[in-house]
């Protein structure tokens, strides 16, 4: 496996893989080096190997010095910020003060905060010369100081009763980190019986001993030189595969050993770069920018996993800072792991190097914001890979997430070994740094598809993983991120199989990676795995609705009560809802459900920012209303490419469903400029009209224009022409059919139009007539009209011996329905003002008459006011910001809006949850739908019973 | 012994269960003590399982009676409770255990949601029994699985097949109105279909006629085959002539009586004496030009002045006592 990784990886790299093979040895010998020197530093640099214990204490005591410094110069946003911080590590390290205590340095602090505070309130004339953000900061100070200390009331008394006895702990406290040092050594050294030097004097060793091996003077004159000849290659990332290399040729190394002890010597003498193996020692070298190199354990230094250990903590413990050369950080981890195979320390040691290697390389990044190199990435999943098939031939080694390094098992085989680390959150990091990976390549480059073949291995990784995970029992939480993981990466994917025809694989695959999450009751419902279930149901919607199963795909949405809790989501959560809403509506305009189709997209595109709510890029013209800052958190949650939804034909269905809507609907309410379906249709229309010379159409709004204007005559051929015309409609998955369908919609409505618009024309006409003219059959027609006469729409009946439609006369002049419109507003107005009144008490009299001025001034004078009363919200809510958070809240209304929707949803309120109280009440939504889910089986129970 | 004791029952009603003073008497009188609650209950459904109905009724009622709600067996001796009358026929005991299942259900705290699901979907199905023996079940149903979201969405979600009997129901009833609005909405969005919701569905979502009618006929099979609706076949067909009439009326001037007859699955005769019928019990404004052999609809639409007089007369009303109370607030207030 990984050698495949390799070879694939190295073709796309650079020329320079050809003298990959030799540039590894050199690698392996160049990190010994690096080390010694990070040791030699450590003497004055207190390079140190902290227990968390240590590493939490001196976290505090770091913020309480910070505290106690700004407390003298009396910056009062300083104290607080250092008295967050303080509070913030304080947190962070609950699990290690529970065993230890609390500090006493700590409660001193905290102590003598709230004193200070206090003080400075106390002095008016003090405080009254503070600059405003200090008043501001001391007035929160107070109060979160007097919220925090509530906690440790008794030790602060304490303390205050006998002060010195804290004193003197501080002071220890505070002495000399290296004692510090010391005693955590001291205590990993009881613990793990085998080494005895403490690591001050294996430095000291280092230094003693370094004429066995090498000395100093030759290396150093090596990477002096080696430095010259190569420093340009600094960027290439030949040593990728090193560690790949090592552990697949295992034995081949043990045989090359030999052989590189004898080119040590060699050198040492000046070098060209033309003879081959130097150009390997070169390419590697000019990486090792620090001249003073020792080797990674003094030779004759017995290895031991106590050793390792030591050194592993090292290493962790300068990562992260600056200066530190993170890529050499890397290679130092991979040459431990080779040592610790050719020592034969145990695989758990093995695996642990592996994992700090990972850790290492997703250190490289200096900022978690930009993306990885590529080849970075390749070398991390195949360390990944590696990780894996050690751990997936030694079951009996394991990972413990949170585990303290203390308590760590590395060799002892009485008690089960155990690493601390996980491999899931490892997995989980290469992912998302493959998603980043993605997202910063230009999409429509070539080297966006090459990327994107990775997703296979990766995938290939996750199901290991998965494997892995289940015989090793892990907790229903990992199980669920993993399942997750798999997911996600299968959602979007269209299983062109299923099309076809033949039985779908990714349904199967998706309903049983769903189910298991789903079947998974949170005990206490975590939010984790709320949210892991609340994607795992939007993936499988979006996969339900990408392959056209319209019914599962909407039962689900409407049994999962989704959309009420997608408003306190995080915003990739809400990212994927939106998406998961387009394609709903995408699914039901495939099917003919146009009406759905319409409510559904209507939230997204009324905004006109479908591309922030489904984070597919940024739109332009939006620019001034985000600062930098904005702009790039948004870029950081965009979409990769090849998930995108073509945004066009978005805009194109939903104009279309707006188009079959409106038109019959503005025929049938012509002198009432009532309610409008879409706004944005309207806006379409009104910018066409703009416009002084009408050509033929070219873009897609202006097909769509075209086409609207032939509807409204009920020239549905011409309507249906200039519509499909456009080529976008082939980008549909069964373009055929979707074509097919419209052209009968079409038809339909045209010939709603006509009969609202013309029929007043008419006394009697021929359903024959009709059918020649909208070439439909007469049972359609006949259908059509009849439902229109029931619906109360056209006045009209049939004649059936004379097979004639009769119109009555219904249809009314501007002047009555101008009437009739004035009647339900006062109706509507006398309705308020009796609530009004009947409100009683609470309306002054003032508040009275300002109201009964202002309603006439709506119903007679701006008659639009009052006519937008009856939209939802949602609809006149466009100034609202937030992208995301604006989409969710519309997204409620879309249950309002859309009558049938409504229907189920409140089934879904007030049918699960409003009426029984105990049942369903406290459900909150997932259950149900897990409910849902066995049910699919208990439906056959219960019938048998 | 246990016979004897069913008198308890009118001396401690429900507000005495599992209080020590009820154990006391049982204890005094009957020799009865806690621990031989259970045994009520196993004799109870092994006089079930031997196919003693009312012997295992009498007793499961006694269990239910004085076990404490949160018992093992109670549900079970509810649910046996429901199927011994079922078995013996006793339909209005049966309807009012049916209502106390109902009312268990809902309260039951202890229970997730999706078996309190479970529950209501075995309800849903027991209750069929019920339902169509009972004199009002078909009412009662409409009401309790159309009209009751709980049960709609039960439906919905694990039984969908139910539909049928809701739509048999609703076509029976003489309230169908209310019913069929709301019925079309479930009907489309289920996907659930056999020929009787498709009759419904192209009566009223497409106004096919001549699917309905090919439509009721292949009803006729399947409600003779179907054991719970067997009985309701003649009230069905009749009804669903009605409708079909009822909406013909509707989107037609004229009508040829033949054509009547056709669509109604009658002979021309018989249906021109079933219009008759019609108008004579006006539910039809129509008159039969026999001539030719016509229905003629009378009456249409009210003219446009009539509607807005209609709708501005009573804001005259409105207004004036609007004004009184303007008036009274001002006497009071300020």
């Amino acid at each position: 496996m990984s050698s495949r990784f390799f070879a694939q990886a190295g073709d796309s790299s650079d020329e320079s893989s050809s003298s990959e093979s030799e540039a590894e040895m050199p690698v392996a010998r160049a990190p010994v080096r690096q080390y010694a020197s990070i040791l030699e530093e450590s003497d004055d640099e207190k390079r140190v190997v902290r227990s968390s214990k240590d590493k939490r204490f001196s976290e505090i005591n770091e913020a309480i010095k910070a505290i106690r410094n700004a407390k003298k110069i009396k910056d009062i946003s300083k104290v607080f910020e250092g008295f967050n911080s303080l509070c913030s590590t304080y947190t962070k390290s609950q699990n290690v003060i529970a065993k230890n205590g609390t500090p006493k340095a700590f409660i001193r602090c905290v102590a003598d905060l709230e004193t200070f505070v206090l003080a400075v309130w106390e002095d008016k004339e003090q405080r009254s010369k503070l600059n405003k953000i200090n008043s501001k900061a001391l007035g929160a100070l107070k109060q979160n100081v007097r919220k925090f200390n509530k906690a440790f009331e008794t030790d602060i008394e304490e303390y205050r009763k006998n002060p010195d006895n804290y004193e003197e702990v501080i002071e220890e406290d505070e002495s000399d980190n290296d004692d510090d040092l010391e005693t955590a050594k001291d205590s990993a050294k009881q613990a793990k019986k085998s080494r005895t030097s403490s690591s001050r004097a294996f430095d000291e060793d280092d230094d003693e001993a370094g004429g066995d091996g090498m000395s100093d003077d030759d290396s150093d004159d090596m990477w002096n030189e080696s430095d010259d000849s190569s420093s340009s290659d600094d960027e290439m990332p030949a040593i990728g595969y090193t560690a790949a290399y090592f552990l697949k040729k295992k034995d081949d190394d043990k045989k090359e050993r030999p052989e590189r002890k004898k080119k040590a010597p060699k050198q040492q003498q000046p070098r060209t770069s033309t003879s081959k193996e130097d150009e390997g020692w070169t390419t590697v070298s000019g990486v090792e920018k620090v001249a003073k190199e020792k080797p990674l354990f003094e030779e004759g230094t017995e290895i031991t996993v106590d050793v390792v250990n030591q050194k592993i903590a090292e290493l962790s413990s300068i990562r992260g800072r600056r200066g530190a050369n993170r890529k050499k950080n890397i290679e130092t981890f991979e040459l431990l792991t080779e040592t610790c195979y050719k020592e034969n320390l145990g695989i758990p040691v093995v695996a642990k190097c592996l994992y700090y290697t990972c850790l290492a390389i997703f250190d490289y990044n200096p900022s978690m914001s930009a993306c990885m190199v590529v080849d970075i990435w390749v070398q991390l999943l195949v360390t990944l890979d590696k990780l894996l098939t050690l751990l997936e031939g030694h079951r009996e080694v394991h990972f413990v997430e949170g585990l303290p390094d203390e308590e760590e098992n590395l060799e002892n085989p009485e008690k089960p070994l155990t690493v601390a680390g996980s491999i899931l959150v490892i997995m989980e990091r290469a992912d998302d740094e493959f998603t980043k990976l993605l997202r910063n390549l230009d999409p429509h480059g070539t080297e966006y598809v090459q990327r994107l073949s990775d997703e296979a291995k990766l995938c290939v990784v996750i199901l290991r993983i998965k494997a892995e995970l289940a015989t090793r029992k892990a907790s229903n939480n990992e199980m669920c991120r993993i399942y997750l993981r798999e997911i996600e990466h299968l959602y979007y994917k269209v299983d062109y199989s299923a099309e076809k025809g033949g039985t779908g694989n990714s349904k199967a695959k998706m309903d049983e990676l769903c189910k298991f999450i789903y079947r998974i009751e949170s005990s206490d419902h975590s939010g984790d795995l709320d949210r892991i279930r609340t994607r795992a149901m939007l993936c499988h919607i979006y996969h339900h609705a990408l392959h056209n199963r319209w019914s599962e795909a909407r039962d689900l949405m409407l049994m999962s009560h989704l959309q009420h809790g997608i408003s306190h989501a995080d915003i990739p959560t809400k990212i994927l809802h939106n998406r998961t809403m387009v394609q709903l509506g995408l699914c039901a305009f495939r099917n003919g459900y146009i009406q759905h189709a319409h409510t559904t997209l209507n939230e997204i595109q009324s905004s006109q920012k479908s591309k922030e709510l489904l984070a597919q890029g940024l739109s332009t013209q939006r620019m001034s209303e985000r600062n930098l800052e904005q702009e790039k958190i948004e870029k950081q949650r965009q979409i990769p490419f090849h998930m995108h939804i073509n945004l066009e034909l978005l805009e194109y269905s939903y104009l279309t469903c707006a188009m079959l809507l409106e038109v019959p609907h503005m025929a049938a309410h012509q002198f009432e400029q009532r309610r409008k379906l879409s706004r944005t249709f309207h806006q379409q229309l009104r910018n066409a009209e703009k416009n002084p010379l009408i050509g033929p159409p070219d873009s897609m709004r202006e097909h769509l224009v075209a086409s609207a204007k032939a509807m409204m005559k009920a020239d549905w051929k011409t309507c249906a022409d200039t519509l499909l015309a456009h080529k976008i409609w082939n980008l549909m998955p069964n373009a055929e059919d979707v074509k097919a369908m419209l052209k009968q919609k079409i038809k339909e409505e045209s010939l709603r139009t006509y009969m609202f618009t013309y029929s007043a024309c008419y006394d009697s006409i021929s359903p024959m007539v009709l059918s020649r003219m909208f070439d439909l059959s007469n049972k359609q027609i006949h259908a059509l009209i009849s439902k229109m006469i029931l619906n109360d729409e056209l006045k009209a009946s049939w004649d059936k011996p004379t097979d004639l439609l009769i119109l009555h006369r219904a249809e009314s002049s501007k002047l009555q329905s101008l009437a009739k419109q004035t009647a339900d507003k006062l109706t509507h107005v006398m309705d308020n003002t009796e609530k009004m009144l009947g409100q009683g008490t609470t309306f002054t009299s003032r508040g009275n008459a300002a109201a009964s001025l202002t309603w006439p001034n709506n119903i007679f004078g701006a008659g639009n006011g009052s006519l937008q009363m009856g939209f939802p919200i949602g609809m006149s809510g466009d100034s609202s910001r937030g992208g995301h958070r604006n989409y969710q809240d519309r997204s409620r209304n879309y249950q309002d809006r859309s009558r049938n929707y409504q229907d189920r949803s409140n089934a879904g309120n007030a049918g699960y949850n409003g009426r029984s109280r105990g049942g369903y009440n406290n459900a909150g939504g997932y259950n149900n739908n897990s409910g849902g889910y066995n049910n699919n089986n208990t439906q056959y129970t219960s019938r048998v019973y | 012994m246990y016979s004897g004791s069913s008198g308890i029952n009118a001396e401690y009603g429900e507000k005495n269960r599992d209080s020590q003073e009820l154990w006391n008497y049982l204890g005094e009188n009957y020799n009865f003590q806690r621990e031989q609650l259970e045994d009520v209950f196993h004799y109870g459904k092994f006089m079930y399982d031997v196919g003693n109905y009312a012997i295992a009724s009498s007793h499961l009622d006694i269990y239910r009676n004085i076990a404490p709600a949160d018992s093992k067996f109670y549900s079970s001796a509810q649910w046996g409770k429901l199927a011994s009358e079922i078995l013996q026929q006793n339909w209005d005991q049966a309807m009012d255990e049916l209502e106390r299942l109902k009312d268990n259900i809902m309260a039951a705290v202890h229970l997730t949601q999706s078996e309190v699901l479970i529950q209501r979907a075995w309800l849903v199905h027991w209750g069929l029994f019920v339902y169509f023996n009972h004199p009002q079940g078909r009412d009662k149903l409409i009401d309790d699985f159309l009209h009751q979201k709980t049960y709609l969405n039960a439906i919905q979600t694990m039984c969908p097949h139910i539909l049928r009997y809701i739509t048999t129901a609703v076509v029976i009833s003489k309230r169908r109105r209310d019913g069929v609005k709301e019925l079309i909405k479930v009907l489309q969005q289920e996907s659930y279909k056999d020929p009787i919701t498709e009759f419904v569905e192209s009566l009223y979502v497409n106004f096919d006629f001549d699917e309905a009618q090919s439509k009721l006929k292949e009803c006729t099979t399947v409600i003779e085959n179907d054991f719970f609706i067997v009985g309701c076949l003649d009230d069905f067909t009749e009804n669903a002539r009605l409708i079909i009439s009822e909406i013909f009326c509707r989107i037609h001037q004229r009508i040829e009586i033949d054509m009547l007859a056709d669509k109604l699955n009658m002979a021309p005769a018989e249906a021109e004496k079933w219009v008759v019928n019609m108008i004579r019990l006006a539910h039809l404004d129509a008159k039969i030009d026999s001539k030719n052999g016509y229905v003629v609809m009378g009456g249409t639409s009210t003219p446009i002045y009539q509607k807005l007089i209609d709708k501005t007369k009573d804001l005259h009303l409105k207004a004036n006592s609007c004004c009184q109370k303007v008036d009274k607030k001002l006497a009071l207030g300020i």
